[in-house]
């Protein structure tokens, strides 16, 4: 049977795991569902939390994070329940830095884990696009027998239509526009991802 | 500005998005969307604000390119079209942009709507950069080792599966990956695939 939760987003459930692509207009409804998708962690200490930003983006969503909340996470920092991750130029070991911090929270027994992806096109540390989008494709492996609902937040104001189609719409299974979840209308799997990709490369018609 | 720059710059430009429910009314829309709503392409489509019937507007409008948008949106929503892709250019035919409708699943039918103009770009990717032209000597100095390790790349592999696979350390592949993609000249582990596709292997 599969097990379902709560996303925190409107009164949406979510199948455990989750990998749900988040877009978003701009940064207050970035901050907004954020909040949302966390506090349900927040007020049930069972539940682990794993905010992941590019290496100067990091500290400054936790304590925008903080700031939302109206209170420290200093405490569940330094117990290890929320664990700040970075991304890393190379998407492999993006994969294995999330494989690590996810595995260090697991074993804390936490009964699920909130992750909260912050895409940051061209940030210091960020992936390059093509190889960011493998990585999210990728990341369905990693997740698969997990009990994590991650959450990678696109801005669609930055979005290029291309990235959003190929990117957002065809790395993750579910999909929240407007504060609605449901399933991506595109959505292949990793071996199908990467058949895509090859296709494109080959017509020239971009990833 | 060189055509490539000036492809950077167009799809830089965000997307006009919004989402539709199982009876074509706008429920969410972002901002340049709404920014859009009065613009040459908006008024061709009858003006498109929250709350308000896409496909009615585009039918009240009584043109072909409107009604055929109405009928496109209508067979995406109803689960008969994946998606639905159709160029619209201006009255001066200066300025094209590019219309397109996927469905939503699940438990909340409709469909997610992308509008961005397209004057001047070309279908390829921003970020794809073009092979250079001695792709195939940097191919032949790849040694046999990161041929294979490419062939596996190129199957979407990670390096762990890579290790695994062929029975060799995680570190080591981490390095035949850095130096192939070094040998190809290419800027990220994508884009070696991508040009190693294109040379015939894998």
């Amino acid at each position: 049977m599969t097990r379902t939760a709560a996303l925190g987003i409107g009164d949406e459930v979510v199948g455990v795991p989750a990998h749900i692509g988040l877009f978003y207009d701009a940064e207050p409804e970035r901050r907004q569902r954020r909040l949302e998708f966390l506090r349900p962690a927040i007020e049930d200490r069972r539940q682990g939390i794993m905010l992941l930003a590019p290496p100067g983006i990091a500290d400054s969503a936790l304590r925008q994070l903080e700031a939302d909340l109206g209170g420290s996470l200093e405490d569940d920092v330094r117990r290890g329940r929320v664990v700040v991750a970075h991304y890393d130029k190379d998407p492999d070991l993006l994969l294995e830095n999330i494989r690590g911090a996810l595995d260090t929270l697991a074993a804390a027994g936490h009964d699920v884990v909130r992750l909260f992806a912050q895409v940051a096109w061209g940030a210091e540390g960020f992936p390059f696009p093509e190889d960011h989008l493998w990585a999210e494709s990728r990341l369905n492996d990693v997740l698969a027998g997990t009990s994590v609902i991650c959450a990678c937040a696109y801005d669609v104001s930055e979005l290029p239509d291309r990235a959003l189609i190929s990117g957002g719409l065809e790395a993750h299974p579910c999909v929240v526009i407007g504060g609605r979840l449901t399933e991506s209308p595109n959505y292949l799997t990793p071996p199908e991802y990467m058949r895509s990709f090859l296709r494109n490369a080959r017509s020239g018609a971009g990833l | 500005m060189d055509l490539h720059r000036a492809e950077l710059a167009a799809d830089s430009l965000p997307s006009e998005v919004a989402s539709l429910d199982a009876a074509a009314v706008i429920i969410w829309a972002n901002a340049a969307w709404l920014l859009a709503a009065g613009n040459e392409l908006g008024e061709l489509l009858g003006g498109c604000l929250v709350g308000v019937d896409f496909i009615r507007q585009c039918r009240a409008r009584r043109t072909t390119v409107a009604d055929s948008i109405a009928t496109g949106v209508a067979t995406v929503i109803a689960g008969e079209l994946r998606h639905f892709e159709r160029d619209l250019t201006s009255a001066d035919g200066l300025r094209i942009w590019r219309f397109q409708a996927s469905p939503l699943r699940g438990s909340m039918p409709g469909a997610v709507l992308i509008r961005s103009e397209t004057t001047g770009r070309s279908r390829t990717a921003p970020w794809e950069r073009p092979d250079p032209e001695d792709i195939p000597i940097r191919i032949a100095q790849l040694t046999p080792r990161e041929r294979e390790v490419l062939t596996l790349m190129c199957r979407g592999r990670s390096n762990r599966e890579i290790a695994a696979e062929l029975g060799i350390a995680y570190t080591t592949v981490r390095s035949h990956v850095q130096r192939l993609i070094d040998k190809l000249g290419a800027r990220s582990r994508l884009e070696a695939v991508a040009r190693a596709h294109r040379a015939g292997i894998a």
